[in-house]
């Protein structure tokens, strides 16, 4: 890669319910409002609430060829199961971050990092369970800060509705939240 | 010594009922109509001689749930999947459960033709006025105004039509044995709901045609509110353009009208302070 681009894939995985699909879709509009290139694809099975749900974000510099992601730069697992299935698709310097929470075991590192983020303790401590998703996603742009934290909220405004206003401010502790769990 | 107190059933999962986990929704409707159907498999002694059509939709697993045969048709093919079943076995007692998405989308053609033909089979309707397994996005039956994914500002006929009334649009054909909307909103509604489908299945057991009972449904998780007022949405906005009738009773099946039917009218005013209060 020539200085000055820039390719980085998201692989985010949890069950119904756990804001999967939203984290992704927080990272790929705060990325186009960087100007980037970006695909967002989220991927869920028949059952909204519980059922296996994963959803992969690139953003690049420069126009993306495929929208398949087979092995990320970073890795979200949010439950255990996710993290067998998943576990594998991260790439040599990657980094894997895992909701300690509800994943007890601690994944093996040799070729990539690993960061445990208690998110769903934090999110229950914070007020809303709900909120793990944001920690999450705030724990991997203070390791990888591939779009910054204002795009981030940017784009948290953009896409909460009025009647979800009232969500914000729990949202943005969440994502500051996230990123001091890293340290 | 005192004699040990009788214990005496009173309430059990149904046999037509697999004992597993559900994959629905918490607050989801989807349980109380399968339960309702699998009551009338029981009560009608047809768990061995049923065969169910499964739809594409959140309702996709009912194979797993339902102790009769199941087969899985193609995206609103049910109708004709039912179809052939009843024609080559009509020993068998042949029922689709379908969504609206399935039933009214891309399977109208399948369902309006089998209604006209008066295949003598039975559908169990669910109409919870989105897609809820793909995503929340507009449904035939979504209604105007309303937000889902696909219509962030409201579902605005002008451009993306008008909600599709399905009992009304069958009832007008000759096939239909008996055609009836319902819903579940209530311990009332449900038994109202449950005469409704017993209807339906004599209609089919009596050899007289189609029939179809449609249940207004909820979705909590797509309409985005909790389940007690995704009922209260149903009864304020729902019920209005999708009225709780029973649009063709074939006169074999037609009954005196209970004291609790004659009695029922318009919901009762304030059902909303009667759910709340109902909560814990």
């Amino acid at each position: 890669m020539n200085e000055g681009e820039f390719h980085h894939e998201v692989l985010i995985a949890g069950f119904g319910g756990q804001g999967v699909v939203l984290a992704g879709r927080l990272l790929a509009a705060a990325a186009l409002t960087e100007g980037r290139e970006v695909v967002w694809a989220p991927s869920y099975g028949p059952e909204m609430r519980g059922g296996p749900v994963q959803c992969t974000v690139i953003i690049s510099s420069d126009r993306i060829g495929s929208p398949e992601v087979s092995l990320a730069d970073s890795l979200l697992i949010m439950d255990r199961a996710s993290l067998d299935r998943f576990g594998a698709r991260i790439k040599p310097g990657g980094l894997l971050v895992v909701n300690s929470t509800l994943i007890s075991v601690s994944p093996k590192a040799d070729s990539y990092e690993v960061l445990t983020v208690p998110a769903s303790a934090a999110a229950e401590y914070l007020g809303n369970s709900r909120v793990a998703n944001v920690i999450m996603l705030g724990a991997l742009l203070r390791k990888r800060p591939v779009v910054s934290a204002e795009s981030v909220v940017a784009a948290m405004r953009q896409v909460t509705r009025e009647a979800r206003a009232h969500l914000l401010d729990i949202n943005l502790k969440a994502l500051a939240r996230g990123g001091e769990l890293t340290g | 010594m005192e004699p040990a107190p009788r214990e005496r059933v009173i309430f059990e999962r149904p046999k037509a009922l697999e004992p597993v986990r559900m994959h629905y929704c918490p607050g989801c409707t989807h349980g109380i109509v399968h339960r309702l159907v699998a009551e009338l498999l029981d009560e009608f002694d047809l768990v061995d001689s049923a065969v169910g059509i499964a739809p594409v939709g959140c309702g996709v697993f009912a194979y797993d749930y339902f102790a009769c045969d199941m087969i899985e048709a193609a995206h609103g093919r049910a109708p004709a999947v039912a179809t052939g079943l009843k024609r080559v076995r009509p020993d068998l007692f042949i029922f689709a459960y379908q969504g609206d998405g399935d039933l009214a989308s891309i399977g109208m053609a399948e369902t309006i033709h089998a209604a006209a033909r008066g295949e003598n089979i039975t559908i169990v309707f669910i109409n919870n006025a989105v897609y809820g397994m793909t995503g929340g996005q507009m449904a035939p039956t979504t209604l105007p105004g309303q937000v889902t994914t696909t219509t962030p500002l409201g579902r605005d006929p002008k451009l993306a039509g008008n909600p599709i009334r399905v009992c009304e649009l069958l009832s007008v054909l000759e096939g239909p044995a008996y055609i009836s909307r319902v819903t579940v909103t209530s311990p009332r509604r449900v038994r109202a709901a449950k005469r409704a489908v017993r209807a339906a299945f004599q209609a089919q057991l009596q050899g007289l045609g189609f029939s179809l009972v449609e249940v207004l449904s909820n979705c909590p998780t797509r309409w985005g509110m909790p389940p007690d007022k995704s009922l209260v949405w149903i009864e304020q906005n729902m019920v209005p353009y999708y009225p709780i009738k029973e649009f063709v009773v074939a006169e074999p099946l037609r009954r005196p009208a209970s004291r609790e039917e004659k009695s029922a009218g318009p919901p009762p005013r304030g059902r909303e302070s009667s759910l709340r209060e109902a909560l814990p």
